[in-house]
């Protein structure tokens, strides 16, 4: 029983970090080198299928779409990774000092955040994006703030269930200062669980920013961005197909890699307790 | 009784504090509505004019409460963009009043779908003793929980509307000519919404059977000879529907927002649309009133989860 579970966990964890590690790595070389450049345009190659030159097909410019998303999986991981930054440290201050003082500050910290939860996390992004204005500066801060809740929630119920554990209230004893129980002493040991929140919360951040440059109100042009493409494409689907499907792929392939990533962690961190069933 | 009217008031008391929230939100917006509506050129007499029209001058509380109360008796405001004609300015119970059937049907044929196709694929997973099947649905529903609304949506727009001619693409049917044309037409969008949260479901009800399979009850039934079926749908399935009722609520939520960028896609003249260009053109009061509305609909449906749990599971409302 015990080597299929370690099995299990492998495959999700093995498959992840390929998959995720591949998406990195284009991400990383598109910054310094694309096969061609993202804005030149060629109207003798406007709509090329996909061959060896043009991996993935050119566009209605004649501009090579795989270059292009290679540099929109750049601006995509880039606000996934912005957005999780400030969420999460956000998420790790105000959970850490709520779950472990509790009190009438956690009590309403915790009522807003139910209110905030129920709510699908593209519309709360299009309320304060309707409050801020569009543009990519405003589009992090939002989705940073969008994602803060789910934060605060796991690391303070982290701080809940560690607050009174033995060796913390032994370093209480032992006279160790407040900050320092905080943050050295409990903190290190809700790493497993707030990892795979922000694995989840990076996947939900590519959706709702990919989400809202399809509709136009996220990352604005010139800039490459895979949800701005495929609004682009939608207009030549009859014409060039793979015009839509090579920057939504990307972005199911992104989704798909870190959610088995999450899940290869969830088990690894769960350790014997794993049982096989998939959460949700 | 007791409980219901404890909910109610907790209900009323939200509404008012997020639509207290959303009016203060967009009061704290910067730039001035009135230079947007008339620009930078404008006469000061004319500025001050608009600005006596749309109730500017009056302190907030004062107009939170003018526009609360109007809110009310129906009166939702004018919009900032789109005028009815020369001299009067589009109500915004005019503008939203004929997409909402839009949006609502959209949301009632996904939940349908979402219903239909979720539960029977849920049990079969739960009960399939196959391997392979097992397996195969497990990859199915990860993958399609990985691909975006917006995508999904121009693959069955692809997929069913150029591949296979279902339906034109684009050439959406008001409700008010065909209203057999504007369902069939909302099908395709409905399917974009509902094959995610299917797949979601689907997963949450066979996680739920196969923990309830476990219990002492179950083995109880079979060893007083029930059959399996009867174990399976007597007994299982009712007890493993709680946990999705409260589900499908979550999931209630998600349609009202897949809808917004879903409608994009297929061109569908709903709420969401309305909203996205009202955000776009900083139509405020248009913004407001939506997203006043879409937090209300929300709300509600929790409300009614919550009523609807009580009423299958007598056991909560006896503790």
């Amino acid at each position: 029983m015990k080597s299929k579970c370690s099995k299990k966990k492998n495959k999700y964890l093995i498959a992840g970090l390929c998959m995720t590690g591949l998406v990195v790595l284009l991400a990383v070389i598109g910054v310094f080198w694309t096969p061609y450049s993202t804005t030149a345009m060629s109207a003798s190659e406007r709509f090329a299928a996909p061959s060896l030159r043009h991996l993935f097909g050119t566009d209605n410019f004649g501009r090579d779409i795989f270059s292009r998303v290679m540099k929109g999986i750049g601006t995509t991981i880039l606000i996934g990774t912005l957005v999780v930054a400030i969420s999460g440290a956000a998420g790790i201050l105000l959970g850490a000092l709520t779950g472990y003082f509790g009190g009438i500050v956690d009590e309403t910290v915790m009522r807003l955040i139910d209110a905030v939860n129920g709510f699908p996390s593209i519309l709360l992004a299009l309320v304060v994006i309707s409050v801020m204005g569009t543009g990519q500066k405003n589009l992090v801060i939002s989705l940073g703030i969008v994602f803060m809740p789910s934060f605060i929630r796991i690391v303070r119920s982290e701080f809940i269930r560690l607050r009174d554990a033995d060796y913390i209230s032994r370093a209480r004893l032992m006279g160790v200062g407040r900050l320092r129980i905080l943050f050295v002493h409990i903190l290190p040991n809700t790493f497993s669980a707030f990892w795979v929140s922000v694995m989840i919360g990076f996947n939900n951040a590519i959706l709702a920013e990919s989400g809202m440059s399809y509709l136009g109100i996220g990352v604005q042009p010139p800039q490459a961005s895979l949800g701005k493409m495929l609004s682009d494409a939608q207009g030549y689907l009859t014409s060039a197909p793979w015009y839509a499907l090579a920057p939504g792929l990307t972005i199911v392939w992104i989704v798909l890699g870190f959610s088995l990533l999450s899940e290869g962690i969830r088990r690894a961190g769960d350790g014997n307790r794993s049982q096989g069933g998939d959460g949700i | 009784m007791k409980y219901l009217v404890k909910k109610i008031f907790t209900l009323i008391m939200t509404l008012f504090l997020v639509s207290a929230a959303a009016f203060i939100a967009f009061q704290i917006i910067p730039g001035d509505v009135v230079t947007s509506i008339l620009g930078t050129e404008a006469t000061p007499e004319r500025e001050a004019q608009l600005r006596e029209e749309l109730g500017l001058n009056a302190p907030p509380a004062v107009r939170y409460f003018q526009w609360i109360s109007g809110v009310l008796q129906g009166d939702l405001g004018v919009s900032y963009r789109y005028a009815k004609n020369m001299n009067e300015m589009m109500p915004v119970a005019e503008l939203i009043g004929d997409k909402l059937p839009v949006t609502l049907s959209l949301a009632a044929i996904s939940l349908v779908l979402i219903i239909a196709v979720a539960i029977p694929l849920g049990v079969l997973w739960a009960r399939s003793r196959n391997k392979v099947l097992d397996a195969a649905l497990g990859v199915i529903t990860q993958a399609s929980m990985a691909i975006p609304s917006f995508f999904l949506g121009i693959l069955v727009t692809y997929f069913f509307g150029i591949v296979l001619k279902c339906f034109a693409p684009g050439d959406y049917v008001s409700y008010e000519k065909d209203l057999g044309g504007f369902l069939f037409y909302l099908l395709f969008p409905a399917l974009a919404i509902a094959i995610p949260k299917a797949a979601m479901t689907a997963r949450f009800l066979r996680n739920s059977m196969l923990t309830e399979m476990k219990s002492d009850y179950v083995r109880t039934a079979r060893s007083k000879g029930c059959s399996e079926k009867r174990v399976m749908y007597g007994h299982v399935l009712r007890n493993a529907m709680m946990p999705v009722i409260t589900f499908l609520g979550m999931i209630m939520a998600e349609i009202v927002a897949g809808s917004i960028v879903v409608e994009q896609v297929f061109s569908l003249p709903g709420i969401g649309r309305l909203l996205i260009s009202s955000i776009s053109t900083r139509d405020l009061p248009v913004v407001e009133i939506l997203i006043l509305y879409i937090t209300f609909v929300v709300i509600l449906v929790y409300f009614l989860v919550d009523i609807l749990y009580r009423v299958v599971d007598p056991r909560i409302s006896s503790k």
